[in-house]
């Protein structure tokens, strides 16, 4: 991963989505970008796999914001505590529930999608959800972490930065079919 | 992360019985992420001690999900209720097959049908 900040390319072509961070929108999310997938020459496999990717990136970002909910995903049953309220009040005001920002940028060989939270204000010691492996054996049966897994299995490229003031970034990109290998090549050129 | 919680209550008191047989019915979902995912992963380790758990999964876009995450191999998936009905019946442990008898133990068959329009995604963010 580069050291330089990953930041939301926005151009003249970005649709740019500011969403509740909370659950219930994150369908608003999957029918933006149907809608602008479905203009380019992507297959419907390939049009799922960024709702599915897309919609990752955005529990994420929700579940960053809210302690509540992220007890809720990883099941710990922590009750919230007075504790967790002055975090979240220290951070910024805290204007929960938040937002999450998403862009989505069309380009002539490829779909760029950027996924921007607000900055995670859940309690020390619940970590953030991180790159897991699939499932392999029956004993290590998880009920959580399959996130970014599947947003790196769908998707061509997958960046993410966490800042300094905590507010992560994720970056989503997928190839037009015709123009998978050229992105290919340019990635071996980055390396 | 919002119809996942109903769905967790509702295999929290599937998985109830003494000998529960669960069948989840995603024909009617469409959508189905990580924390659909780890909601049914979740209901699976509880129940598979002293029962069973199957899915009824005939949606090739809900099944792809499945296959990415390896949970193919872990869950049992079925195409029909009745292949779903009929393996998870037969799969109880120590030949209880008969607690799966209406007449035996009432309680102890349990289908979920995410039938309902509200129902149509299982996911982070949902419908409704």
């Amino acid at each position: 991963m580069t050291s330089s900040p990953l930041l939301p390319v926005i151009g003249p072509d970005s649709i740019v989505l500011h969403i509740p961070s909370r659950p219930e929108y994150v369908r608003v999310v999957r029918l933006t970008l149907l809608g602008i997938a479905s203009r380019m020459e992507f297959s419907f496999d390939d049009v799922e796999d960024m709702k599915l990717a897309v919609s990752e990136a955005c529990n994420n970002a929700i579940l960053h914001a809210d302690p509540e909910l992220a007890d809720c995903h990883t099941k710990s049953g922590a009750p919230r505590t007075n504790e967790t309220e002055g975090a979240a009040d220290s951070t910024n005001g805290a204007s929960k529930p938040g937002s999450v920002m998403v862009a989505v940028t069309p380009y002539d060989n490829r779909l760029e999608i950027t996924v921007v939270d607000e900055g995670y204000i859940a309690p020390p010691g619940l970590p953030r959800p991180g790159v897991e492996p699939p499932h392999g054996t029956d004993a290590e049966l998880r009920e959580s972490g399959l996130g970014l897994y599947l947003m790196q299995s769908l998707m061509d490229e997958v960046e993410h930065q966490t800042g300094a003031n905590l507010q992560t970034v994720v970056r989503l990109v997928k190839y037009l079919p015709s123009h998978k290998i050229q992105g290919e090549i340019e990635d071996n050129n980055d390396l | 992360l919002h119809s996942a919680s109903h769905l967790r209550d509702e295999l929290l008191r599937a998985g109830e019985a003494e000998h529960p047989c669960v069948v989840v019915d995603l024909s009617r979902v469409t959508f189905i992420d990580s924390t659909g995912l780890g909601v049914l992963v979740g209901a699976l380790k509880r129940v598979r001690e002293k029962g069973a758990l199957s899915l009824v999964c005939p949606q090739r876009q809900v099944r792809r999900v499945f296959e990415i995450t390896g949970l193919t191999k872990v869950f049992p998936m079925f195409n029909s209720l009745e292949e779903a009905v009929a393996s998870c019946a037969t799969k109880l442990p120590g030949n209880h097959k008969a607690s799966a008898a209406p007449h035996d133990a009432p309680d102890s068959e349990v289908a979920i049908g995410l039938q309902s329009s509200k129902r149509d995604e299982v996911q982070g963010g949902a419908d409704e």
